[in-house]
């Protein structure tokens, strides 16, 4: 059964879908990879470039037949992209010095023998010339044959967990993913239990297996949000992995540099598709009209954490900062408040102003922060959905849900969120405007969750810890406020954090629930204190 | 496998979860109108207030009933009593959960009062003397509400009645509402960020 779904997945993946998953099988063979292409105009004929376990540059050139043969036409049509592939130069910052590489192509099919016979003869002239050229070919036999070997880790061996990721094989691949079974899912095999250090070691790379597999149909969808965010849940739960065995983060660098490329490449697509559309409207304007600004809220909030990626990461990313002005010029004032779940994407906006030295407008955005919040939760009529609930939740407590369950989120008069904003709003020095709200603010109870283990931080639900509750002081002195605001009690924080700072606000993103007070501050010391070394202007020339 | 009608199975179950949870709502009294938040993470609860803090470890409540197959063969809607009965016991359990918390929290703060025998109005003017009012934009005071057992009940009705009707008590009251409503003036102006 297993065997068949693996077939199954693989003679209808394509290029995009089966990429990742062949990257990780070469792992498991003792590749190292270095690149990843997003499948644009500039692939230049290698899909893949790694290093084989000789140390010999390897550029890998994927091709999609749906299952079926590459005939001898096909490979008359391709056969510029292939000589391009072997005679330009693999280059690439990481790579180290060479005088020649390898050039494989890989089917997701098979080849016919007239196409082989043609590559044959290829080779056979390059050798008769005393060159070095030669082109390997990878057919979709040879690919099972890389994943049978790996199956006991390619899929979760407990029925609970092959039942869900059946489920993900037969989604549509165009809804939200259901991220805590998605989370589950990977648990099992990253957190198994009663294993071995090197079995720990393979059930990291499988558990990405797994998530490039259970993604297959989210990514043909070009479902770019989905993906992001199924590959967001799997380096958390590689980064948990390492907080809670003490690993070191160099172990899982192939792992974590690979997931951070494809997420890049998703955001990269995402943004590409977003200039393309003049209003981000999808299908019937009837039932769109009801979640359009959630939409551009989730959007904006991602274009903008992509321009603090783009800053933030020591990899050059291939978007123009502009664009993402562009699109936060034309869309962001149609974002919306639609509950605690909401703000990070906010915040996403606001660093990404800061980034880009338009702090005033930061600013603005964040007092609208406020005062939304506050109106929310002020106004009884008003329901102010807390951080456990997304997007999707929200719509439908309030378009479909019974007045019964919608009475507590009426009378809520708590927020997760507002000290946090308030402590961002102190730091930007915004006395006057939060001096003329202070009677409704002090009269928000304030909320929080406080985990017992910090090791606890990168799960889905934590189980221990304590749902606090306070009130802010009704007179409160600005000086103590800002003072409040600098402290960051660091030893709440994961011991992993301090590595992976351009991937924090993405967890806010996908994990909405983790937007405590000392992460966020964290954050914005740490942007601050890279603005303040290395100012926008770097990214304005780039 | 027999057939299982899944679909209808699956509405009824809704259906009954939503009749229960307004069942329970209907029977907990003053509480009915009180908002909520939802616990989605952890095993406690903790509450500051001022310096001092309040510690809630999470609270099991259980409520079950027996359905009789000969009984729902004959009349199915007979499922709907027992719901009502079980969500009687659980808002009964989810009172007197509130009521030993809110109780918990009065002792801790200081405004716990002590009646000498049957309720008084002066046990009353003590009562209010301790709490918190505030008032809506008109003046109207928003008046705390009374949770009392049947007994204590009535001795605080009888000593409400006898604020109402005798005229130095109702003085009493009334100087009592006004310094509650100078405190909540108070409050309102001194809620502000100050140097």
């Amino acid at each position: 059964m297993i065997e068949r779904i693996i077939e199954n997945w693989l003679t209808n993946s394509s290029e995009r879908s089966f990429q990742l998953p062949f990257c990780y099988l070469l792992i498991q063979d003792g590749y190292t990879i270095i690149h990843l292409t997003r499948h644009c105009g500039m692939e230049w004929g290698k899909d893949v470039i790694a290093i084989d376990p000789e140390g010999v540059p390897t550029g890998f050139q994927l091709k999609d037949v749906k299952g079926g043969r590459y005939k001898l036409r096909d490979w008359q049509q391709d056969i510029n992209q292939f000589y391009q592939a072997i005679y330009t130069p693999l280059t690439h910052p990481s790579l180290p010095l060479h005088d020649r590489h390898r050039s494989v192509f890989v089917l997701n099919g098979d080849m016919d023998e007239e196409a082989f016979n043609a590559i044959h003869v290829q080779n056979e002239q390059w050798r008769k010339q005393n060159l070095h050229y030669k082109i390997e070919v990878i057919v979709k036999g040879q690919f099972l044959d890389m994943a049978f070997r790996n199956k006991d880790h390619f899929v979760p061996t407990e029925l609970a967990d092959f039942k869900a990721l059946l489920e993900f094989r037969i989604d549509s691949g165009d809804q939200f993913l259901d991220k805590k079974k998605f989370s589950d899912l990977l648990t099992a095999i990253i957190h198994k239990e009663d294993i071995t250090k090197q079995g720990q070691r393979r059930a990291l790379s499988s558990g990405a297996l797994l998530c490039a597999l259970a993604l297959t149909n989210y990514s043909e969808k070009k479902n770019h949000w989905a993906v992001i965010e199924g590959w967001t849940i799997y380096q958390t739960q590689l980064l948990g992995y390492c907080e809670s065995t003490g690993t070191s983060l160099a172990s899982c660098k192939e792992e974590l540099r690979l997931t951070e490329e494809i997420i890049t490449n998703s955001l990269i697509d995402l943004c590409e598709e977003i200039k393309g559309h003049q209003y981000l409207y999808v299908g019937n304007l009837n039932q769109d009209a009801f979640v359009y600004k959630y939409r551009v809220t989730i959007l904006m909030g991602l274009m903008a954490y992509l321009g603090i990626r783009k800053y933030l990461s020591a990899d050059l990313i291939d978007v123009q900062l502009e664009d993402i002005d562009e699109i936060l010029a034309r869309h962001a004032g149609d974002m919306i408040i639609w509950g605690e779940a909401s703000i990070s994407f906010y915040l996403c906006v606001y660093w990404y102003r800061k980034v880009r030295g338009a702090s005033a407008d930061g600013d603005k955005l964040l007092i609208q922060v406020v005062d939304n919040i506050l109106g929310l939760i002020l106004t009884p009529s008003l329901a102010f959905p807390d951080l456990y609930y997304d997007a999707e939740d929200t719509i439908l407590l309030r378009l479909i849900v019974s007045p019964e369950q919608m009475n507590g989120f009426l009378n809520r008069r708590s927020a997760y969120t507002l000290e946090t904003v308030i402590h961002l709003a102190a730091l930007d020095n915004m006395r006057e405007a939060l001096t003329q709200r202070w009677n409704p603010i002090s009269k928000v109870q304030v909320e929080y969750f406080e985990m017992t283990n910090k090791q606890d931080f990168y799960k889905w639900r934590i189980p221990n810890g304590q749902h606090v509750t306070k009130q802010l002081k009704e007179t409160q002195s600005w000086a103590a406020l800002v003072l409040q605001a600098q402290q960051v009690d660091e030893q709440k924080l994961p011991d992993t954090w301090l590595a992976n700072a351009a991937f924090i606000p993405l967890l806010l993103l996908v994990y909405p629930h983790r937007f405590k007070r000392e992460v966020i501050l964290w954050f914005n010391a740490h942007l601050q204190q890279q603005l303040s070394r290395e100012p926008y202007h770097r990214l304005a020339q780039s | 496998m027999l057939p299982e009608f899944s679909r209808v199975r699956e509405q009824l179950d809704t259906q009954q979860r939503e009749f229960f949870t307004s069942a329970v709502r209907m029977y907990s009294g003053v509480f009915r109108d009180a908002g909520y938040s939802v616990m989605h993470e952890g095993n406690g609860l903790v509450s500051y207030y001022d310096d001092l803090v309040h510690t809630s470890p999470m609270k099991k409540m259980t409520a079950s009933f027996t359905l009789d197959i000969a009984e729902i063969k004959n009349n199915p809607l007979l499922i709907y009593e027992h719901l009502l009965a079980m969500a009687k016991e659980m808002a009964d359990q989810q009172v007197s959960m509130s009521v030993q918390t809110i109780s918990e929290v009065t002792e801790l703060v200081g405004n716990k009062h002590v009646s000498k025998g049957t309720v008084t109005p002066e046990d009353i003017f003590a009562i209010y003397e301790k709490v918190e009012i505030s008032f809506q934009p008109n003046g109207q005071p928003n008046m705390p509400s009374i949770v009392a057992g049947e007994l204590m009940g009535a001795q605080i009705n009888a000593a409400l009645l006898q604020i109402k009707e005798n005229a130095a008590y109702t003085q009493r009251f009334q100087e009592i509402l006004e310094t509650k409503r100078m405190q909540w003036y108070d409050r309102e102006n001194n809620r502000k960020l100050v140097d």
